[in-house]
């Protein structure tokens, strides 16, 4: 349950004329509001005495215009609050000028709170009276509050650069204070260091969504551009989601291998030894010259793969075999050729090898049935080497009938990584983008261990 | 069900690699013939391999 809703009396708003320009300035922040600045000629006034005071006189400045007009009520913590003061602060860093929006919220029974905007993100902010804990954290400064730690972002000095509404502090144009964020996304903790006193104010993140819900604005405020200090990185609750499916996806893929392997034949159905010579003649083998056919073998089972393997004795020389599988009552044949060369030797750069005696090759898909194969095996018939080796070869023809194809398992890992891994990217993206805009520029594995505060 | 796209990503990732595995799928390419004669079993020689008879050499290093 939350706390009641606590609205604002409807109270009749105070009021009083510029002492520069006449207009004006109504006053919502009863007694609370120490200084008020004239939304005509932007003059900045002390009303904490009845003898109202100019403060600074009228500022030569470009006229900047809320996005949520003053007066605006909406609702947080629920609470309503109204809009009573609006400045702009800037931020000048070598070359660049950042600029962000403060709104300053008034509720009676609540006080002053804050709603900061830097394009298009939004963080309601609240002073907190005592002091966090000044610590380091992965080698950062840091400081612990409510017994969460926030990891120190930046520190610039801040300008306020335009003013209008009420403010409860003397607010003035070219006002400098030392600003010091630290977070915990979706938190904040910003310091706020003048010559007299530090100021600890908490900020929680808010998108605009939210805010025009709140404060039930008519059109959609600003998208939100880049990655915002306190921004949630939303993806990091994500990646281990992710990164644990997966690991019980990749368990269920080696069940699966280990369960179907179990069931697959994987039985030799046809093994038989040859030699082959191939006489040197000068001229290139003829079509008819060695080919042979097999015994027929059968293959049962359901329709499978079918494994021939060539197992030679070649020593620095080279075979071809072609072969086909031959369906014998249907007639149809599946045509395949196999290079099968071994080398080896010695030189300059030590011992070397090349190719591999052995072959195997997988037919896809074979239905069942009585299958022979054609072989047709080849040399070197052009070389003049009296070797007796050159022209011959001995080799082993196995048959092999539903083998595992572990080619599907490795490339159904590497499938099931990629989201994992496509999330963790982003996420991992995600805190490099918060961490370039930080005093420590560029990002690195302490800024992702620092930013874990908003797992929390 | 924090990942409902992936998780039926993955299943139906597993029942391909299932069926794939049980069915013999594979990429090597053959050469699928019809109405192979037959007196292939007769005489060999009269099949005309498809990929035989190209000029090739194997040389080591």
């Amino acid at each position: 349950m939350g706390s009641p809703l606590v609205t604002p009396p409807v109270v009749k708003v105070r009021a009083l004329f510029c002492p520069n320009c006449g207009g004006v300035v109504q006053l919502r922040g009863y007694a609370h509001t120490l200084t008020a600045v004239c939304t005509n000629c932007f003059t900045v006034l002390d009303t904490s005495t009845p003898a109202v005071r100019v403060l600074q006189a009228a500022q030569e400045q470009l006229r900047r215009q809320p996005t949520i007009p003053l007066g605006t009520r909406g609702k947080f913590q629920n609470t309503v609050f109204e809009i009573i003061g609006f400045q702009v602060c800037q931020v000048t860093d070598d070359t660049t000028i950042y600029e962000w929006n403060e709104y300053v919220l008034f509720n009676p029974y609540k006080g002053f709170h804050y709603l900061v905007e830097y394009q298009g993100h939004w963080n309601f902010v609240s002073t907190v009276k005592a002091s966090p804990a000044l610590t380091k954290s992965s080698g950062k400064p840091a400081a612990i509050f409510g017994g969460r730690v926030y990891v120190h972002f930046q520190t610039a000095a801040a300008k306020t650069v335009f003013v209008m509404g009420e403010f409860p502090w003397r607010v003035q144009v070219g006002e400098t204070v030392e600003d010091q964020d630290y977070i915990a996304p979706p938190y904040m903790l910003s310091a706020e260091n003048t010559a007299n006193e530090v100021v600890w104010s908490l900020g929680e993140y808010h998108t605009g969504a939210g805010i025009a819900r709140a404060f039930q604005l008519k059109t959609a405020l600003p998208p939100p551009i880049g990655v915002y200090e306190d921004q949630p990185n939303l993806h990091r609750a994500r990646v281990k989601s992710a990164w644990t499916l997966c690991f019980w996806m990749l368990m269920a893929l080696v069940s699966l291998a280990a369960v179907l392997s179990m069931l697959e034949l994987n039985r030799d159905v046809f093994d038989q030894k040859y030699s082959f010579h191939a006489p040197f003649t000068g001229a290139p083998a003829t079509p008819t010259d060695a080919a042979f056919v097999t015994p027929v073998f059968d293959l049962k089972g359901h329709t499978s793969n079918v494994q021939i393997q060539l197992r030679t004795d070649l020593d620095n020389n080279w075979a071809y075999f072609a072969l086909a599988l031959i369906n014998n009552d249907t007639s149809e044949a599946l045509d395949f050729g196999r290079e099968v060369s071994y080398y080896h030797g010695s030189d300059s750069d030590g011992r070397w090898t090349e190719g591999k005696p052995n072959d195997s090759v997988t037919l896809p898909s074979i239905p069942p049935g009585r299958y022979y194969l054609r072989v047709e095996p080849e040399m070197d018939t052009q070389s003049a080497s009296t070797s007796y080796r050159a022209h011959d070869v001995s080799y082993e023809l196995t048959v092999r009938r539903d083998v595992p194809n572990y080619v599907w398992y490795w490339l159904a890992a590497f499938l099931l990584l990629l989201p994992p891994l496509a999330v963790w990217y982003r996420s991992f993206t995600f805190e490099r983008q918060r961490w370039m805009d930080s005093d420590y520029g560029s990002f690195s594995s302490s800024s992702r261990a620092s930013s874990s505060g908003d797992d929390n | 069900m924090r990942h409902p796209i992936y998780l039926t990503y993955s299943l139906l990732l597993l029942l391909t690699v299932a069926t794939a595995e049980i069915r013999g799928w594979g990429f090597t390419h053959v050469n699928q013939l019809k109405n192979v004669p037959k007196t292939v079993r007769d005489n060999p020689g009269s099949y005309r391999s498809h990929y035989g008879f190209y000029p090739r050499y194997f040389g080591g290093k």
